[in-house]
């Protein structure tokens, strides 16, 4: 999977806004709010995204439907994935990242300090 | 180049005397005094870290090893440039791929971050803010790639919010945690600490302060936000924190989460636990600073008094000299 550029990623954002299949029209109408499209560069973005593995393409009667291959989820995971692992660690901005890691924190760990919370405030 | 790799080595050696010492004392010194004089202490190391200069005196504790005054002044093969290269690169890389990480992740909260502008969202924004004194806009977006809730921005901060259930209580809490970071302007802190991280990136005790500095940074600003509150409103933040941690679980199979870690949330919370009154220690940062510039003595500066101790041996040498400097400084400390 590649990262897509701008315009790619507002089609393909239009597109999971909607139950497949999709109409060019319909992405296009998605699309109206940012700033005037041309249909036919949408056409050109979406053959592009179909191109990249993005779409699937059918012809039916007039109009050509759009089924999207890659999941929201799945690509928002691809583009934020490796990320994640960096700044979720701190509660603000980080930019520091860690040598070694903790020890995981489990449910049983949690449970106990939030019995301690409850013990430490009654005493 | 070689003198300002020398001078930023010589920095890099004396500093981390100071550093280690801070770390070996900082359990000692949080009995006594609140984790905003910690963290303002560990600013003052740090930014010995990145301004290598110290007020020079014309006697040195210690003389300049043989083997680096000599390397640089002889005029057959030195590794000093090599050495200094290499340095300049190692900046350039950690430093490169940080600023590089940051643009990324700016990149994916525009494109994926949704504004929360509900009344409720507002509301609690506004109060929070009129509490904090933030006079500044403040935004506040939800973001479905981060599990812990982070302020972004220097003049018109963003709040952004996994995507999770938060209570109203929550909520208020969070947000007055996140405007704190913002009115202390932690952010130039953490530029500060990436500097010296990128500055030294060779020096392990960097790396390891920038730890204990971020949880200081958290942990006094767990302080600030529950400045004159009672024990129930302490309960409730407690939490809060366990709350967000609990949620965040199902993602953080991607990785493990530095705030998650057991022993930084017990400290976080015992510390929001804990009544006791606390001094700041205005001696702590000022003895500090005392120190971050008497490095600058740790090396003699005249020529002339340095004994002429001769002997190329490289690494040995150097290791008897960074012993006997380290006697001096535990000594003047």
């Amino acid at each position: 999977m590649k990262r897509l550029p701008d315009a790619e990623f507002q089609v393909m954002k239009a597109i999971w806004a909607y139950e497949p299949p999709v109409t060019s029209s319909m992405v296009l109408g998605h699309m109206s709010g940012e700033k005037t499209w041309p249909i036919q560069s949408v056409v050109t973005l979406l053959s592009r995204l179909v191109e990249k593995g993005f779409l699937r393409s059918e012809k039916k009667a007039k109009e050509r439907l759009y089924y999207p291959l890659v999941s929201k989820e799945d690509y928002l995971q691809f583009e934020t994935g490796h990320f994640v692992k960096q700044y979720h660690e701190n509660s603000f901005i980080s930019l520091l990242s860690t040598l070694h890691q903790d020890k995981e924190l489990t449910d049983e760990d949690l449970d106990e300090l939030q019995e301690w919370i409850g013990k430490r405030r009654n005493s | 180049m070689v003198s300002i790799f020398l001078l930023f080595l010589e920095c890099s050696v004396t500093m981390t005397l100071v550093a280690a010492l801070y770390q070996v004392f900082t359990p000692l010194l949080s009995k006594r005094y609140t984790a905003r004089t910690m963290y303002y202490g560990w600013l003052v190391v740090m930014i010995g870290f990145i301004v290598p200069f110290r007020p020079q005196l014309n006697f040195g504790l210690i003389p300049t090893p043989t083997a680096i005054q000599q390397a640089s002044s002889s005029s057959g093969f030195s590794p000093l440039p090599i050495a200094a290269a290499i340095w300049i690169i190692g900046i350039v890389a950690v430093f490169g791929y940080q600023l590089f990480m940051h643009y990324r992740f700016i990149k994916a909260v525009n494109r994926w971050g949704e504004k929360l502008e509900t009344s409720k969202i507002l509301a609690i924004l506004e109060n929070e803010q009129k509490e904090v004194g933030v006079v500044a806009e403040v935004s506040v977006y939800q973001c479905q790639f981060i599990t812990s809730p982070l302020l972004l921005g220097l003049h018109n901060p963003k709040i952004l919010l996994p995507a999770m259930e938060l209570s109203q209580d929550e909520l208020s809490l969070i947000i007055r945690h996140e405007l704190i970071h913002f009115r202390r302007k932690d952010i130039l802190a953490k530029f500060i600490i990436l500097l010296a991280m990128a500055l030294h990136w060779y020096n392990p005790i960097v790396w390891f302060s920038s730890k204990a500095i971020s949880l200081q940074c958290e942990i006094s600003c767990d302080g600030e936000t529950m400045l004159n509150t009672d024990m129930e409103q302490r309960q409730r933040y407690s939490e809060t924190l366990i709350g967000v941690i609990r949620q965040a679980k199902p993602q953080t199979a991607l990785a493990t989460n530095f705030y998650c870690s057991k022993q930084s949330l017990k400290s976080r919370i015992l510390s929001v636990m804990d009544t006791h009154v606390k001094n700041f220690g205005t001696v702590l940062v000022v003895v500090l600073t005392i120190l971050t510039l008497g490095t600058g003595m740790a090396f003699a500066k005249d020529t002339d008094t340095r004994p002429s101790n001769g002997g190329d041996s490289g690494g040995g040498q150097q290791e008897t000299i960074i012993d006997e400097r380290h006697e001096q400084i535990i000594s003047f400390g």
